[in-house]
């Protein structure tokens, strides 16, 4: 990085500090530290809400995963707008009327404490360890590319975070996230706009997408209904539905940002320009995948993207070997060119028979390219079998170290730090307020002051801050424990998301039915984990339906019993 | 002022025409994705 690259990326963190700690006045009130006074109008919310789902790994990954593996990820997306449309209809006239902190409140009101207790003890646990995580994925990606040191970015990032989120709870967190999604969109717009402008001369953005689509990379849509294809049209609406109505419905990360709204109308109003714009943005970052694969096709990419395992092959005794595949890699990209010269005479001849036949060519060189990296995989393998072989996360930021010119560098690197501190700055607000609302408040100091509560969630907030570095800081060392750490999310959410669907629309089940099935919900989805080879995505599914169906038999059971005994 | 004093003027004058149209939306970014695909795949 250059002297402008640093300054770019300094002023960028400055601002957000300085505004977040500005705005932080007059927050006085549990009503202003945990829900801003819900004086947020709809614009502001529907940008809370986008910039808290989209974490750095977002707009890390997802260009990467455009390159390697096309459009068909938006279809992850199509069941949000759904999802929104219900959550506007059921889940917020719900909290607002009830005027709850926390969506866990919400749960004594319907039902008891225990309940309350028992969902807010899933969230802390699952989002607290997700927070450290959220800090230290894209830590490591930066510190392996640029070579920082992964315990100060991971101190910087969490640092910078606990200072404005402490001072200004739910309102910074709010007006931080504005100006962090405005970098962010910022970045993504400048390197599109460069990508285009790297392509070579006659080849226009229509070309560079009609040659993308000739290499299977437009998949958009899939209408068939695979069971084993993870992304189609179905396995979006119907999956995407049901995942993003559990993440938004009771996760209180999103839940306390849309709260934040001054009306329930502009809390949906928010909602549902979230439901529409989100689409289209998670579009726009896989073209730009697309587009930087349409680039790699004229520009000879590395065989494998992630420098710092290339570096440790070089200095292995499986060297030759692996200059042995860049050499064929090398071959394969000359022949490329050749056929992309003959492609591109055929294209301005109008000649599209030609144009078939070298783009059937084409996919043929693009396959024998994937069979030399999947070679250079197996070696990287052979030196160390716990080595990371896949390389999607440095796919867009090492096409953006490389080819994005001086000042545009730092802006990247600031929307990534944009990104981990606006998604972390939520978890904390939420973590904080749960602590204090639904354990501290509710459990062992019921009578205190407003100040006193405030002056407590900002020491929750600064222990989960500290909670969560301190997690980043050790993941490096936990290895598989990272991916243990995604399933623990699947093996809660389910259970959650059941105990909410009963409160929302089952009340009458009560809470001891309530409690008492998501306490051996959880047991059988445990017993799932390490008895069955179920994938653990289905956990979210068994565990609410378990919840649901075991919570109504001993609603049934303890009729009968009542009557029985009367 | 309660809430739904505040409500936002919508182009049907009930919620109910918001959640249409967000559904629609779905629908037409679906269409303009199928397009897409058939155009450049």
């Amino acid at each position: 990085m250059t002297a402008l690259d640093w300054t770019v990326l300094a002023v960028s963190l400055i601002f957000i500090i300085a505004y977040g700690i500005y705005k932080s006045r007059g927050v006085a009130t549990m009503d202003s530290y945990v829900l801003s006074n819900r004086d947020m109008r709809w614009w502001t919310v529907a940008i809370s809400i986008m910039a808290t789902q989209a974490s750095a790994i977002t707009f890390i990954s997802t260009p990467g995963q455009g390159y390697a593996d096309g459009m068909r990820f938006v279809q992850f997306y199509f069941g949000l707008p759904l999802a929104m449309v219900l959550l506007c209809i059921t889940a917020v006239p719900f909290y607002r009327h009830l005027q709850v902190y926390t969506a866990y409140e919400f749960l004594e009101k319907q039902f008891d404490l225990k309940t309350r207790t028992l969902a807010s003890f899933l969230f802390l646990i699952q989002r607290g360890l997700g927070a450290g995580l959220t800090i230290y994925a894209p830590s490591l990606i930066l510190s392996l590319l640029l070579g920082w040191n992964l315990v100060l970015t991971n101190l910087l990032i969490g640092g910078l975070v606990i200072i404005y989120t402490t001072t200004g709870g739910a309102r910074a967190v709010n007006w931080t996230q504005f100006h962090q999604m405005m970098i962010i969109l910022t970045g993504m717009a400048a390197a599109f706009v460069t990508v285009i402008a790297l392509l070579p001369d006659g080849i226009s953005v229509n070309d560079a997408l009609h040659l993308a689509g000739s290499q299977g990379k437009m998949n958009t849509v899939d209408f068939t209904w695979d069971w084993d294809n993870r992304y189609t049209l179905w396995s979006g609406l119907i999956g995407g539905f049901f995942l993003q109505l559990s993440y938004f419905g009771t996760d209180q990360s999103q839940v306390g940002r849309y709260l934040t709204g001054q009306s329930i109308a502009q809390t949906r109003l928010g909602l549902l320009t979230n439901g529409l714009l989100k689409i289209p943005m998670q579009f726009l970052i896989l073209l730009l995948g697309v587009m930087v694969f349409a680039f790699y096709q004229f520009t000879m990419p590395p065989v494998f993207f992630n420098r710092l395992e290339t570096e440790r092959i070089y200095k292995s005794s499986y060297a030759a070997d692996f200059v042995r595949l860049e050499n064929d890699h090398a071959g394969l990209f000359k022949r490329q060119q050749e056929i992309l010269h003959v492609w591109n005479v055929a294209k301005e001849s109008g000649d599209e028979m030609r144009m078939e036949q070298q783009e059937a060519n084409l996919r043929d060189i693009n396959k024998q390219m994937a069979a030399v990296k999947e070679k250079a995989k197996d070696l990287i393998k052979a030196h160390d079998p716990s080595a990371n072989t896949n390389d999607t996360n440095y796919i867009f930021l090492t096409f953006v170290l490389d080819y994005l010119p001086v000042g545009l560098v730092g802006l990247i690197i600031a929307a990534i730090f944009a990104a981990s501190m606006s998604s972390t700055s939520a978890e904390l607000n939420a973590l904080a307020s749960t602590t204090v609302v639904d354990i501290y408040r509710r459990m062992f100091r019921t009578d205190a002051s407003d100040a006193h509560y405030v002056r407590v969630s900002k020491w929750a907030t600064v222990f989960w801050g500290a909670f969560a570095v301190g997690f980043a800081e050790l993941a490096g060392q936990l290895g598989s424990l990272i991916e243990a750490v995604n399933i623990l999310g699947s093996l809660f959410y389910g259970t959650i998301l059941g105990i909410f669907l009963l409160a929302f629309y089952w009340k009458k089940v009560g809470g001891t039915s309530a409690f008492t099935a998501a306490i051996i919900a959880e047991v059988i989805v445990f017993l799932c984990y390490f008895f069955t080879p179920i994938s653990f995505l289905w956990y979210n599914v068994i565990g609410c339906a378990l919840v649901v169906g075991l919570a109504w038999v001993i609603y049934f059971f303890r009729q009968k019993t009542t009557l029985f005994q009367g | 002022m309660s809430d739904e004093e505040q409500n936002v003027p919508s182009p049907f004058e009930s919620w109910r025409g918001w959640y249409g149209l967000t559904v629609t939306m779905l629908a037409v970014y679906i269409f303009i994705f199928y397009i897409i695909r058939i155009a450049y795949q």
